[in-house]
């Protein structure tokens, strides 16, 4: 009976109506925003952003690696060649080969940076870099590094080698003055001759403080592969003690210092090579390197021995 | 349409400080064709002290101010002695300090600070 007298609840909806009402267009809630507009607005102004940052307003750049340097083929403008020779200077006086090829490495010259700087050599010099004799130093400094490491270039060729002043010994005849000889109906010489001591002369225009040459070579099975070097002044009357001598092979070197036997002679050092190796002689800073490699060649002595060739070289000085 | 432009607009602002942004900081345009006087700092110290190896060589003074100018210093001696005496104040490898020294002096800028670093050659002449 109860339950009669409940009436039952109404239903959510009517029939006839549907659950909920389709928003029409001007019904819906309105979000001030275009998708698309935004989206095509975004794409647009990335690409406008990084338009600007690269190629208009870009960063300047002030933390430059060497590789970044300007290269090209305009080779004078190229500034990663002028990097380059500043390092073969560099190597020219401090004989650092593993730091010489550290800083090539940062320049990222390709496969073969030893090559890589042979070329750059032939191009500066068919450039008329080395019009200058700052130019010449510089581009003969780059041909005595690759060289050192076995490479090659046309610049091998077409820069003259280093004119080393090769000592001449002459006999130099000098008059002794003697007694005017009493008068006789026989002509006689005015004056006799004497030779006297060996003067050495240089044969051309000394241009480094020091000038070095080998001045002779010798087979010895005591004396095996030594490059005796004799430090000298002026003239070459004495011997100078503490000058510092460097021998360069491939892939190594080593400087030493003159008057350490000083038995021997006060400016007298030696060097014992290895044999087959080709070694470059000169005295860092104070003269240009010895034109010709000297190479420890095999020898025979005079009892028939085999030993490796010597060398005697002389640094003169140049200047009083 | 006016509800589209208003979104092209932001988007637009948006996107170009992004874009900005990117260009700037995160993936910088990177140079290939950089002049030397661009050279980070580390470079240019290292630059220099090979130039002042190539003049403990040569001693060629006009040499080593031409080479040193494609670092574009207006005025090079001042440079150099202003590099060798932050190598002196920071304590730099002796042998670095004794080449910008000899060069800074080539350079007539010889500084009370340097005097104990010149090297005299085993000759007693100063190089």
């Amino acid at each position: 009976m109860s339950q009669s007298s409940v009436p039952p609840p109404p239903p959510s909806t009517l029939p006839e109506q549907p659950s909920f009402r389709q928003a029409s267009k001007y019904q819906q809630r309105r979000f001030g925003i275009s998708w698309w507009g935004l989206l095509i607005g975004l794409v647009l102004g990335v690409a406008g952003g990084i338009y600007l940052s690269w190629v208009q307003f870009p960063v300047i750049e002030t933390e430059t690696r060497p590789d970044q340097l300007r290269g090209g083929e305009n080779i004078l403008g190229n500034e990663k060649v002028h990097y380059v020779v500043a390092i073969t200077l560099a190597y020219s006086h401090d004989s650092d080969l593993g730091l010489a090829i550290q800083r090539l490495t940062d320049l990222e010259l390709g496969n073969d940076p030893l090559q890589a700087v042979a070329d750059m050599t032939c191009n500066l010099l068919n450039s008329g870099y080395a019009q200058t004799s700052a130019g010449l130093r510089a581009v003969r400094s780059m041909r005595t590094f690759y060289r050192l490491q076995g490479r090659s270039s046309c610049a091998d060729d077409l820069i003259p080698d280093i004119v080393s002043t090769s000592i001449v010994e002459i006999d130099v005849p000098t008059s002794t003055a003697t007694l005017p000889p009493p008068p006789s109906k026989t002509p006689s010489s005015a004056a006799t001759t004497t030779p006297s001591g060996l003067v050495i002369v240089p044969t051309t225009a000394p241009q480094r403080e020091y000038e070095g040459s080998v001045f002779s070579t010798f087979c010895s099975t005591e004396l095996n592969g030594i490059i005796e070097v004799y430090v000298r002044d002026f003239g070459n009357r004495e011997g100078i003690p503490g000058e510092r001598v460097r021998v360069q092979w491939e892939g190594g070197s080593s400087i030493f210092v003159s008057g350490l036997k000083p038995e021997r002679d006060p400016g007298y050092a030696d060097f014992q090579m290895e044999s087959g190796v080709s070694y470059i002689v000169s005295m860092p800073g104070r003269s240009d390197p010895i034109a010709s490699p000297l190479v420890a060649d095999r020898c025979t002595t005079d009892t028939g021995e085999e030993a490796t060739t010597s060398y005697r070289v002389a640094f003169v000085r140049v200047g009083g | 349409m006016i509800r589209f432009l208003i979104s092209l607009i932001i988007g637009g602002l948006v996107g170009l400080g992004g874009g900005l942004v990117y260009g700037w900081v995160i993936d910088k345009a990177e140079y290939i064709d950089s002049p030397m006087s661009g050279l980070a700092q580390s470079y240019q110290n290292d630059y220099t002290l090979m130039i002042a190896a190539g003049y403990a060589v040569d001693q060629d003074v006009d040499a080593a101010i031409d080479r040193l100018r494609r670092l574009g210093m207006d005025n090079v001696p001042i440079y150099v002695q202003e590099m060798t005496e932050r190598y002196i104040t920071n304590s730099g490898d002796i042998e670095d300090i004794r080449l910008l020294v000899a060069l800074s002096e080539g350079l007539g800028r010889l500084t009370p600070p340097m005097e104990r670093f010149r090297q005299l050659n085993p000759t007693g002449d100063s190089p």
